[in-house]
């Protein structure tokens, strides 16, 4: 390797580090403009190095979570192993492949939030505060360190807030919830919900604010507030291990459930519109795959494996 | 009579003829797939037809046993990483699945960057993902790694140097 090429390691080093400063920026121009084999060399490594990044850069903004899921797929251990690949597809063992994301507990998995909950684990929690944090399946959230400020990344808590002097508020993409007694926040792709569970709390959201009394809820995202119309103190019931559904969509049913589904819970367009009603278990969701299967339109295909699809009868 | 010419065409033909039904089943007990195997078996031909001078083979099966057993482990290799990347999307949130186009642009990055950082130890590969894939600092990947600042600034070189050995020499 010559000089230059040594020297444009030594620079792709210092300017990834993460504390690059505007001389070193400086630096890097200056030694980048003193010889074109500079150029050259620094382009031969920038070219290998960031092309594939760049690539799926561009499908994170459409489909968050790819950087992570390449990261996983990466440094996940090697199986050369026939008995997994019989059969040709990559098809998971339903109960294994849960317990590999939930039990293996992939310590780089938790890093960029503070506490993140795997495929069908609920976890308890006390905060520094006193107050209490109940975390939903695939649940990602920050904290700060006080305790009384939670960043929700994905996922949904219900966090019963110790009395303090300072607000507890849990803050998403979407507006900043505020309260005390007990509220539980969703963060969806396009909008969050809140409820107060138990005492009054306040939405802000796009310059809007709203206060909900107990037994109440609301949507809210790209710049609108809007209020539940049924009860949703049933929204809570997954702290129980329970779907209570009182006139949702299939499609709201079946994002519930796939949190506690190891692989690929899919819905066509025309079943995810069938409203339904009743309580389903979060921890068998076979058996709530058949129980919704007794009461609606629907066949379910691939039930059992890794890609389950829903269809109208 | 003039002397049979050889050329790779020729020596290939033979070979072909001659082990290929062989090499098929050889790669069938290994695969429970025949047709795999069927494209497997073709890989390992085209692999030997660029491999060196084919009439030099003493032992025809034997190299071609050691083509497709580097051709087997690409082929695992490459179904492990979907297996992963699959893995790792079932764990996101439903309403984050990206398209299917983009699920095949990422799957062939996936393979694309495994090539490029086959050779590192695991350490190293964790920590240039990090750092590249996450954006995290020197200073964030040593705390998530428990290794001090310097090993992860090693690692980076390492990982880098391998990579510009990957790349092309400028035209």
């Amino acid at each position: 390797m010559n000089d230059a090429g040594t020297a444009a390691i030594d620079w792709m080093v210092r300017l990834t580090a993460g504390q690059a400063v505007a001389s070193d920026h400086a630096a890097f121009g200056a030694w980048l403009a003193a010889d074109p084999a500079h150029r050259a060399a620094w382009d031969r490594l920038a070219g290998v190095v960031e092309a594939p990044i760049a690539q799926l850069q561009a499908v994170e903004q459409r489909a968050p979570g790819q950087l992570r899921a390449v990261q996983r797929a990466l440094v996940a251990p090697v199986v050369l192993s026939r008995r997994r690949l019989l059969g040709g597809a990559a098809v998971l063992v339903v109960g294994g492949g849960a317990g590999y994301l939930a039990a293996r507990g992939l310590p780089l998995a938790e890093f960029g939030a503070d506490l993140r909950t795997g495929t069908a684990e609920r976890r308890a929690l006390e905060l520094a505060d006193g107050s209490a944090l109940v975390l939903n399946a695939r649940t990602a959230v920050d904290l700060d360190s006080g305790g009384r400020r939670l960043l929700l990344r994905e996922g949904e808590l219900v966090a019963t807030v110790a009395p303090a002097d300072q607000p507890f508020a849990v803050r998403t993409a979407h507006g900043v919830v505020t309260g005390r007694g007990r509220l539980l926040v969703r963060r969806e792709r396009e909008r969050s919900l809140a409820v107060a569970l138990a005492g009054e709390l306040d939405i802000a959201a796009a310059k809007q604010r709203l206060r909900l009394q107990a037994g109440e809820g609301a949507w809210f995202g790209q710049g609108i507030i809007e209020r539940v119309q049924a009860a949703s103190t049933a929204s809570a019931a997954w702290v129980d291990g329970l779907l209570d559904v009182q006139d949702e969509p299939l499609g709201a049913v079946v994002a519930a459930l796939s949190r506690y589904r190891s692989g690929w819970l899919r819905v066509s367009p025309a079943a995810a519109r069938l409203r339904v009603f009743g309580v389903f278990p979060l921890d068998d969701v076979d058996r709530a795959l058949r129980a919704l299967m007794e009461v609606l339109p629907i066949r379910v295909s691939g039930y059992g494996s890794w890609l389950a699809t829903i269809d109208l009868r | 009579m003039a002397s049979a010419e050889t050329t790779p065409q020729r020596e290939l033909h033979v070979l072909y003829s001659d082990h290929h039904r062989w090499l098929h089943g050889w790669l069938s007990r290994k695969l429970d797939c025949r047709a795999d195997a069927a494209d497997l078996a073709h890989d390992t031909f085209l692999r030997a037809f660029t491999s060196r001078q084919l009439g030099d083979i003493n032992e025809p099966r034997a190299f071609l046993a050691t083509l497709a057993r580097r051709v087997l482990s690409n082929f695992w290799r490459r179904r492990e990483l979907e297996r992963a990347y699959l893995e790792a999307l079932a764990s996101l949130p439903p309403d984050c699945m990206p398209s299917a186009e983009d699920q095949a642009l990422v799957r062939e990055t996936v393979i694309a960057l495994d090539r490029l950082l086959d050779g590192l130890p695991l350490k190293v590969r964790q920590a240039f993902l990090l750092s590249r894939l996450e954006g995290l600092t020197h200073v964030e990947i040593a705390a998530a790694l428990k290794l001090s600042v310097a090993t992860i600034e090693r690692y980076m070189k390492q990982a880098f140097a391998h990579c510009w050995r990957a790349g092309e020499e400028p035209v």
